[in-house]
């Protein structure tokens, strides 16, 4: 099942193990990656768009400006990617210690996991075909 | 036991300290972001789907009412990202944990400086907006007609 | 001076719900403890109120319950302690712990507390052959410290009763079995360590804390519970122990 070896380093014994990977684990660590890359894409986003800029010079000729520029539609898409599903997992985080059937547990599960994934693609392809040309 | 009033009422009636209330902050934080990031995703897709209906959104966000909801979704993304942070940095070193309400606190007093300073900002502008907007004889409060941005339609 | 106590009651073969039982008591001491307390209601006014006691010194784990709203040990939380009421007068409101159904008034049933804390199986596991000389297997200090804070817990339950986690699905293992867990996976001469992580590294095992910290602020043995229970994530993350 798992292996097991001694590896004495310095004074404390520290000993490896091998552990089968769990989805419950591959999701805390997810939600921290991508929060640590939020905290910089996230609120960075709300800096340029709320302070640096004023929500209330946005047009869609500012979408269009911004978008013109690859660099920043692969900002937004990979926030988007970050974002989306770890909202998502922190619902399903809520909606779990709630709700006890395992039944209904998989089927909320599947249910956001495909809600995520529409969003994605669905979101991923408004900014990649997005044209600036487009805008009058 | 494991009802959902009963545990509600009872997270709030236990005589918790500052973990407790960081907790409640992260979730409530974490819930009002998603529900306002669901609707603007679907909303931005539009600059390309739908491009009228996203013009038309564009001006009816600029209405004070949901210029308050802005600044309600900044604050929630300010404390739900530094106490993440927070918590992040105290798993990658457990024995940090010890300093438990010595983060929670600086995550608060963070959370309040970078905050009180972005709402000023962002309310000045409503604010400044809505003047503009009267000295041109309109009303910030008008909700914008659909047809007013029939140049957008593809 | 005075201590004026709410207490809440449930007999199940004459309540239908609980209810707020109030006493007062004179010639209260700072220096008495609520179970003194609670003791002098039930010898002098109220002989049906039950409540688990043993040593009364804070070692045995019997009297974990919810004063003025945290859980405490009863035996160990003084009058002094509980500042609320002006001058003479101090209120006291005591309730049995969360999560556990209430079996009367304060006794709450511990059984699935207990089968929490057996599922992590909180036992030596070595089956290499005992050191020839037949004295102990061998272990410096650094490897006795890591797991000195864990080998402290009582089994009161405050930690467990005390997380929102618990409350809200008591499948989840709770503190106090992640805290013995600990205190075996961390032991440089056990070797069932791979088995107790399979159990932490499941759905119900470390993955439901939130860091809320409730646990360690109720600990009357004053363990570092979350600390532990981040060791435990760190030791399935990093798979290093």
């Amino acid at each position: 099942m798992a292996a097991l070896t001694e590896k004495p380093t310095g004074k404390m014994t520290v000993r490896l193990v091998e552990l089968d990977r769990s989805p419950e684990r591959i999701g805390w660590l997810f939600m921290r990656l991508s929060g640590v890359a939020m905290l910089i894409l996230a609120v960075g986003h709300m800096v340029i768009q709320h302070i640096l800029n004023s929500s209330t010079d946005l047009t869609l000729q500012f979408v269009a400006v911004q978008w013109s520029s690859w660099g920043w539609k692969a900002y937004d898409i990979f926030l988007l990617w970050m974002a989306i599903p770890h909202g998502i997992r922190g619902l399903l985080t809520i909606l779990k210690d709630y709700i006890h059937s395992p039944a209904l547990g998989r089927i909320i599960g599947i249910l956001l996991a495909l809600f995520v994934i529409a969003t994605v693609i669905w979101a991923t392809i408004a900014i990649a075909l997005f044209d600036p040309a487009m805008v009058p | 036991m494991s009802s959902l009033i009963l545990t509600v009422r009872e997270s709030i009636r236990y005589r918790g300290r500052s973990g407790q209330y960081s907790w409640m902050a992260h979730r409530i934080s974490g819930l009002a972001i998603l529900f306002f990031l669901v609707i603007h995703v679907w909303d931005t897709a539009n600059a390309y789907f739908w491009p009228q209906a996203y013009a038309w959104s564009l001006a009816l966000f600029k209405n004070p009412l949901f210029g308050l909801g802005e600044v309600g979704v900044m604050a929630a993304v300010l404390y739900h990202a530094f106490n993440g942070i927070r918590i992040t940095i105290l798993d990658f070193k457990p024995e940090w944990w010890r300093h438990q309400r010595a983060s929670s606190l600086i995550v608060w007093g963070l959370f309040f400086i970078a905050f009180i300073p972005a709402a000023i900002l962002m309310l000045g502008s409503m604010i400044g907006h809505c003047q503009a907007l009267a000295a041109a004889g309109d009303n910030c409060l008008r909700i914008p007609s659909f047809s007013e941005f029939a140049q957008y339609a593809r | 001076m005075q201590a004026k106590l709410k207490i809440r009651r449930f007999n199940p073969e004459t309540d239908k719900k609980p209810w707020w039982g109030e006493y007062t008591l004179e010639n209260v001491h700072r220096t008495d403890t609520v179970l003194d307390l609670l003791h002098r209601i039930k010898w002098e006014q109220d002989g049906t109120l039950s409540l688990r006691r043993s040593c009364a010194h804070g070692v045995c784990g019997s009297d974990a319950m919810r004063i003025n709203g945290a859980n405490a040990l009863a035996c160990k939380t003084l009058v002094s302690r509980l500042g609320s009421g002006k001058g003479d007068v101090i209120n006291i409101q005591v309730e049995p712990i969360l999560g556990l159904s209430v079996e009367k008034d304060l006794i709450v049933d511990m059984e699935p507390f207990f089968d929490h804390y057996r599922s992590v199986m909180p036992y030596f596991i070595n089956d290499q052959p005992v050191p020839a000389d037949g004295r102990e297997r061998l272990q410096s200090p650094e490897d006795r410290h890591r797991f000195d804070d864990t080998t402290k817990c009582i089994l009161c339950a405050a930690c467990t009763s005390s997380c929102p986690s618990f409350w809200a699905d008591d499948r989840y293992v709770g503190p106090a079995a992640i805290v013995q867990a600990h205190r075996f996976i961390f032991d440089s001469r056990d070797e069932g360590m791979n088995e107790r992580l399979e159990v932490m590294a499941d759905t119900f095992g470390v993955w439901r804390c939130r860091t809320i910290f409730n646990c360690t602020n109720a600990c009357p043995r004053e363990i570092k519970v979350t600390e532990a229970i981040a060791d435990v994530k760190k030791a399935i993350t990093s798979g290093k122990v």
